[in-house]
């Protein structure tokens, strides 16, 4: 208080205030030209000023702007700011402030500088391991006590063998490494004994080809057990097995545990327009986007002996689509709905999800399947072809990996990282069409079978990926029509290595660690000159060529790249070395799917099992955790939303159904009470005020008279947990309208609430895009327009006017019944692909097959504002 | 926070030709119209001789309301003798005080004739340094040009695309 006193009002400035002050104000002056004064020649101080030559007026000039240039530069680097500010968000890292490891090389300098400058003198940079870093504050020095310095060293020991097994190029079987019975001492005493003999010790131990420690792990009839590469990471892999790219992911990618994987989820940097540019329409797309998809699990079935008999079995697992000509014989990529085929677990021919299919030939099939219910379907197929000798399955679900690209960039990537041999003298053929089209953008033009498969070299050995140019000349329709047939033996051919146990391991024979890469570059660099200093000699006999299938799958329009296992980490780092790839998680994947209005699995699958328990349970717990976590004055109170409808049930209270999910149970009791209320053509009475309630004498359940019986018919129901064998849902597909109509359901005379219960509800998925402002959110309520409504909506969806040109928005609208309820919405939001709301999600199917016009009303949970909306059909 | 919202002015001064000894009418090139008008400043014109003198303007032509009122935040940010241009800082409200302050000078301390000349006004420094970088390249490269233009074709005589 005293300090500001003497200075008159002026604020007092310490030092360093000074300093900077003045820092600022000589960053901000521009400097000026002094006048030359020559003392013979006077006139330029003549008054009312001087002429100048035009020499002189130039290079007054260029001095000027010399200075004001400076004069930009300076004050701008004067700010506070400081390097690692300066990075684009993708080389920001959080450490980058304290570490300049984190910073790029070429900024290193000023970004020491800086951490010298903003320290003060009691907090020196010290060099630690390497990277500079600030020292941290005194570290309480506590040594090892004796048991846990002992397990140290034993870690130490056990690693140190465990890596000369490697290198020897022998691998213990991690089963020996897992138990727990066996103490480190016995651990130790095992691998010496394996080195002491340079033999493996049992059975499970696996010979390995290369010091990388890649092995081929298929499991024949039988379940694949976890592939380990590294010991250190054994014991977190427990229940949730990594993929290989994990630990690149883990820096760059929320992960989330599912199905018995580390599935990335999204990437930690924001990424939802630019999914959506590069993702979702050519035209904007100049890049491409990676998933590693290795969770999908693969399986290969083989019947050496019978064509037929395999092909019934994949008819039975998809419905009689898998087997057909095209896919068996010409391979196509089959993308569809697998069907479950045990009869005594479960409801047989029930649908379990979508899954690909791909014909090695017409004794082997390689299908991919979901995680979630690929061991159902494993042990399903087991059980079926248990008696049959000829049949072998083959779980390679840790020995087949794969990426899923997609962007207008993939097929460019690609070609820039992947490279061939000559094999006897010969080129790939289908390398060579592959690379001619990889300067395409467009993949829609390519026929729906785009097969490519060759044998390629370690993509590490191209240091910088760089797009190959072809040499064959331009790209002509003719060539894409008939692009498979020219390349079919060679597909064929590399399909089957792909799929075979031995060539894959044949595969990581010499797999080349970094330090091995690296040395050869070196040599290489060293030597001759002419050389291609940015590939890495192929040596013949010695190197690895590598299996891969690039498939276009034909509905997603994504591409696939298939491989070994253990190429999927070296393949992943060289894709992201081409400019303009990112990665992309699951939840960038359901955003594809939203924006091209498809369903994705399991959130838009409400009729499979997994779908069912994914929007039952865990969607819904999320949701119900996250508004009961609120205080009560924060959080909508469901209960009492008023309005909803047009006419009040005294059995509702506020919003309808299940607040957190979309409640197929009380869909499913809704519309087959109204079809049980209705079917004799008799009238829906809303409350029937004379009677009171009854109960039904079989089956103890209440009697149903009207639709207010119906909402207290569902109170009772929806306490009791829902039995899981019973599906609520049934899928529907209409593709023609004309041609199949729903079964009638037939109640049951003495008790028909039970036949409610048990009747699976037909329904359909549709997309919604919403007519006006406003868009769908997840579990959004879509109802049909009553026909007395349908005047007023269809000229709202046209657009009702106000004399200024401008739509009009509030408009009263009239409101439909409860009993107008046909479905909801799965997954719903503003589509930027459509510039509108767009809300994919379930009705009932005789609401599609009844409807002369497409329009529906979507209500949002918890409000009470109806918008309208243009529906269409989903194939799937 | 309210922001202080300020505006600068770059200006620069022009000496009418006075002196009837010098005759250029044989030669009316672009060049020669430069090279009359865009003289050196002599060097007692310091910055705050100028700065004296459009305070001077503002008093006389708008009173002590005016002057108080203007004067308040105005800095001359950079002002050069050899090429006669400088930015000026000033409240974005007063503007326009400035402005007529500005033209209302006729002589510089009270002895040499000019004209002041504001050639472009901008809310940052940033864009004003850059216009200037531009004008100046504009200038030098009508000075480099050794084909006398007529006077005739007017649009040939704004060297100022002040219009942005």
């Amino acid at each position: 208080m005293s300090s500001a006193s003497g200075s008159g009002g002026r604020k007092v400035l310490n030092k360093n205030q000074k300093f900077k002050r003045d820092k600022l104000r000589n960053a901000r002056n521009i400097r000026t030209q002094a006048v030359s004064y020559d003392k013979n020649n006077h006139d330029l101080s003549k008054e009312g000023g001087s002429l100048l030559n035009v020499n002189n007026f130039v290079n007054t000039r260029a001095f000027e702007i010399k200075q004001l240039y400076s004069s930009m530069h300076q004050s701008r680097r004067s700010n506070a700011t400081r390097v690692f500010q300066s990075l684009p968000r993708k080389l920001r890292r959080r450490t980058a402030s304290h570490n300049i490891a984190r910073i790029p090389k070429r900024m290193r300098n000023r970004a020491k500088r800086e951490m010298n400058k903003n320290n003060n003198n009691n907090e020196k940079v010290n060099n630690i391991s390497g990277g500079l870093t600030i020292a941290a504050k005194k570290r309480s020095k506590k040594s090892l006590n004796a048991k846990q310095f002992y397990r140290a060293k034993m870690s130490i020991k056990l690693l140190r063998l465990f890596t000369k097994t490697k290198n020897l190029k022998m691998l213990s079987g991690p089963k020996e490494l897992t138990l727990r019975n066996i103490t480190t001492r016995q651990k130790i005493k095992h691998f010496k004994d394996i080195l002491k003999n340079k033999l493996p010790s049992s059975s499970t131990a696996i010979a390995c080809n290369n010091q990388m420690g890649s092995y081929d792990n298929t499991a024949v009839d039988s379940l694949a057990t976890k592939t380990y590469s590294r010991i250190k990471y054994l014991k977190r892999q427990k229940h949730f097995k990594w993929l290989s790219t994990h630990i690149w992911h883990a820096k760059r990618s929320h992960l989330i545990k599912r199905w018995g994987y580390q599935i990335p989820y999204s990437p930690t940097q924001k990424c939802y327009k630019l999914t959506h540019r590069i993702g979702s329409s050519v035209a904007s797309s100049d890049g491409n986007l990676l998933q590693d998809t290795s969770f999908i699990g693969n399986m290969i079935i083989q019947n050496e002996s019978s064509t037929d008999e395999l092909s019934d079995l994949i008819a039975s697992l998809t419905n009689k689509k898998g087997n057909k000509k095209v896919y068996r014989v010409h391979q196509c990529y089959f993308e569809g709905l697998l069907y479950n085929i045990d009869n005594e677990n479960s409801i047989s021919n029930a649908i379990l999800g979508p899954a690909d299919l791909l014909w090695i030939n017409e004794n082997k099939v390689l299908l991919r399947l979901h995680p979630s219910f690929y061991e159902v379907v494993f042990k399903a197929i087991l059980k079926k072809v248990k008696l049959n000798k000829n049949f072998k399955v083959y779980d390679c679900r840790y020995s087949i990996g794969s990426i899923n690209l997609c962007g207008a960039k993939t097929l460019s990537s690609l070609s820039s990282i992947l490279r061939t041999v000559k094999n006897e003298g010969k080129e790939s053929s289908s390398y060579q069409t592959f690379t001619k089209l990889s300067k395409l953008t467009d993949y829609s033009i390519l026929p729906k079978q785009t097969l490519f498969a060759f044998r390629a070299l370690d993509p590490r050995f191209v240091i910088t990926p760089k797009a190959v140019t072809p040499n064959n000349g331009e790209i002509n329709i003719a060539d894409i029509c008939k692009l498979n047939e020219i390349n079919k033996d060679e597909v064929k051919a590399i399909l089957e290595m792909l799929s075979d146990p031995e060539t894959r391991k044949e595969s990581y024979k010499n797999q080349a660690t970094l330090k091995q890469l690296h040395k050869r570059k070196e040599a290489q660099s060293s030597g001759e000159a002419s050389t291609n200093q940015n590939i890495i000699m192929f040596k013949r006999d010695y190197d690895p060529l590598i299996p891969v299938v690039i498939a276009k799958r034909p509905k997603t329009g994504d591409w696939v790249l298939l491989l070994p296992w253990n190429w999927v980490l070296p393949f992943w780092y060289q894709l992201h070395k081409v400019s303009k790839s990112y990665h992309i998680g699951l939840r960038q994947n359901q955003l594809l799917h939203f924006e091209s209005q498809s369903l994705y699995f399991p959130d838009d699958y409400p009729f499979t099992k997994i779908g069912f328990k994914e929007n039952y349970f865990y969607k819904r717990d999320a949701a119900m955790k996250k508004w009961e976590s609120k205080p009560s004055s924060h959080r909508l109170n469901y209960d009492k939303i008023k309005e909803i409808h047009d006419l009040d049930l005294p059995a509702i209270q506020g919003e309808v159904g299940d607040y957190f999910s979309c409640d197929w149970l009380f869909l499913q009791i809704l519309i087959n009470s109204i079809t049980y209320l209705s079917k004799d053509g008799n009238d829906l009475i809303s409350i029937n005020s004379s009677k009171t309630m009854s109960m039904n004498e079989h089956c103890g359940l209440r009697e149903l008279r009207s639709v207010n019986d119906i909402m207290e018919f569902y109170n009772d129901i929806k306490v009791k947990p829902i039995e899981e064998d019973t599906p609520i849902l049934s899928l529907h597909n209409i593709k023609n309208k004309s041609k199949n109509k729903l079964n009638p359901i037939l109640f049951d005379k003495l008790s028909p609430q039970l036949s409610i219960i048990k009747t699976p509800l037909p329904v359909t998925p549709i997309s919604c895009i919403l007519n006006e402002k406003g868009h769908p959110t997840d579990n959004a309520r879509i109802y049909q327009i009553p026909s007395e409504h349908l005047e007023h909506w269809k000229s709202v969806a046209k657009g009702v006017y106000r004399s200024n040109g401008r739509r009009n928005h509030e408009l009263n609208h009239p409101k439909p019944n409860v009993k107008d309820l046909i479905g909801f919405v799965t997954s719903g939001t503003f589509s930027l692909s459509q510039g509108k709301g767009v809300g994919n999600g379930f009705v009932h199917s005789n609401y599609i097959y009844n409807s002369t016009h497409d329009y529906v009303l979507i209500r949002n949970v918890g409000t009470n504002v109806y918008r309208v909306s243009q529906w269409k059909l989903i194939n799937i | 926070m309210v922001r202080l919202k300020s505006r600068y002015i770059l200006f620069e001064i022009l000496y009418p030709n006075m002196d009837e000894s010098e005759h250029f009418e044989d030669n009316f090139s672009m060049k020669n119209i430069l090279l009359r008008h865009n003289k050196v400043t002599p060097e007692e014109i310091t910055n705050r001789v100028i700065i004296q003198d459009i305070r001077r303007s503002l008093q006389l032509n708008f009173g002590d309301y005016g002057s108080g009122k203007a004067s308040s935040l105005l800095q001359l940010k950079y002002f050069s003798n050899m090429t006669s241009t400088g930015i000026l800082r000033c409240h974005r409200e007063d503007i326009d005080l400035i402005l007529s302050a500005l033209m209302l000078i006729k002589k510089l301390d009270n002895r040499i004739p000019i004209i002041f000349n504001p050639v472009k006004i901008s809310g940052t420094m940033k864009k004003i340094e850059q216009f200037a970088i531009r004008r100046s390249h504009k200038l030098m490269t009508l000075m480099q040009k050794d084909t006398s233009v007529s006077m005739n074709i007017f649009k040939d005589v704004t060297v100022d695309d002040n219009n942005d």
